[in-house]
C-alpha cells in the first residue's frame, strides 16, 4: 500500500462522474457505465417452522 | 414504525437513488413491510423459514479493462493483444435465506426475507505485447472477480390451497447492499531501462454500492411434514443491480 497516495487508494464515484461522452476519460469512474447486475433465476429449498398456529 | 418508515423514505426520496430506481419499487417495499408488521402485531400464524439455494445469472456485465497501465499500450504502433474477456455473471452462485412471515387469512401471508448471495469467481486475462522498434513493453494482467450482496426481500405470498400440498406464488421487492472484489496480478515488463518501469503488482480492489432496489417473483410448493415443520421448494427470479459508489484498494504491493 506504500506505493499509493491517499487519493489513489480510495475512490468516490458519485460526484466525479458526469458524462459518458468523453471516451478518453481514464479513471475508475468509467465503471459507472456498467453497474454490476445480480439478476438471477434460482431454486431454493428449506423448512418452514410454525411458531404460532 | 415511524423510524422504520423514515429510514426507507430517506432512500426513496434521495435524488441520487431516484436517478436509477423508480419510485414505485420503494413504495411497494414499504407497503409490504407495513402489511407484515401489522399482521405480526396481531400474531396470526407466525412462522420462520430457512432455505439454501443456487441461482444462475440472467444478465451479464462486461468488466471495464481500462486502467492506468494498459493505456501505455494504446501508444504502440505494432504488437499483439490477447484479451480473455467474459461477461461477468454476478448473479450466479449460492444463496442463503432466512424469513419471518405471518398469515393474513388462509390464502395470504406477508414475509420479510433476509438473504445473502455470493457469486462464483470469474477471471479476466489481458496480455499485451507492444513493439516500439528499439524496445518493447509487455503488459500482463489477470483479475479474479467475485461479488456479494445481502439485504431483505419483503414480499406477499398467495397460497392457492390449504392442504398437505400447498402451491404458492410470491411477489415482492428487494433492498440490497452489494460489493464486488477484484483480485489482480499485473506484470509490466519492458526492455528500455529509462522508460516505463518493470514491476509486478498484486492488488485487491473492492467496489461498494449503497442501498439498491429491485424486485422478486417466484412460485413454489410446500409439503406439510407435521404440526411444527413444513418443507418447501421454490423457483424464483430476482432483479437487482449494484451501482458502485465507492471503491478502495485493500491490498497493493
Amino acid at each position: 500500500m506504500d506505493k499509493l497516495s491517499v487519493s489513489e487508494i480510495e475512490y468516490e464515484y458519485v460526484d466525479a462522474y458526469e458524462s459518458t461522452e468523453n471516451e478518453s476519460e481514464n479513471t475508475p469512474t468509467k465503471q459507472l457505465k456498467t453497474p454490476f447486475s445480480f439478476d438471477n433465476v434460482g431454486i431454493v429449498a428449506g423448512f418452514k417452522f410454525k411458531l404460532i398456529h | 414504525m415511524r423510524l422504520f418508515i423514515s429510514l426507507f423514505s430517506k432512500q426513496i426520496f434521495n435524488p441520487a437513488n431516484m436517478q436509477n430506481k423508480p419510485f414505485f419499487q420503494g413504495a411497494f417495499i414499504i407497503m409490504i413491510s407495513m402489511l407484515l408488521l401489522s399482521s405480526v402485531s396481531v400474531a396470526q400464524k407466525l412462522y420462520l423459514k430457512a432455505a439454501l439455494g443456487y441461482s444462475l445469472a440472467t444478465h451479464k456485465d462486461y468488466f471495464n479493462l481500462e486502467n492506468a497501465y494498459n493505456t501505455i499500450d494504446m501508444d504502440s504502433v505494432s504488437g499483439y493483444s490477447s484479451y480473455w474477456i467474459d461477461k461477468i455473471p454476478f448473479g450466479q452462485g449460492l444463496n442463503f435465506e432466512l424469513a419471518i412471515g405471518s398469515f393474513v387469512g388462509k390464502h395470504f401471508s406477508a414475509e420479510i426475507t433476509g438473504f445473502l448471495q455470493s457469486s462464483v469467481k470469474h477471471s479476466i486475462r489481458v496480455d499485451d505485447n507492444n513493439d516500439f522498434g528499439d524496445f518493447y513493453i509487455n503488459y500482463y494482467s489477470e483479475s479474479v472477480l467475485s461479488g456479494k450482496i445481502y439485504g431483505v426481500k419483503p414480499s406477499i405470498v398467495i397460497w392457492l390451497l390449504d392442504n398437505k400440498v400447498n402451491p404458492y406464488f410470491r411477489l415482492g421487492g428487494v433492498v440490497g447492499y452489494g460489493s464486488v472484489t477484484v483480485e489482480n496480478e499485473t506484470r509490466v515488463f519492458n526492455t528500455h531501462p529509462f522508460y516505463y518501469p518493470t514491476e509486478n503488482i498484486t492488488s485487491v480492489f473492492k467496489y461498494e454500492g449503497s442501498l439498491n432496489f429491485g424486485y422478486t417473483a417466484g412460485a413454489g410448493i410446500e409439503l406439510v411434514l407435521g404440526y411444527v415443520a413444513d418443507f418447501f421448494c421454490e423457483l424464483n427470479y430476482s432483479s437487482i443491480r449494484v451501482i458502485p459508489h465507492h471503491g478502495k484498494y485493500t491490498e497493493y504491493k
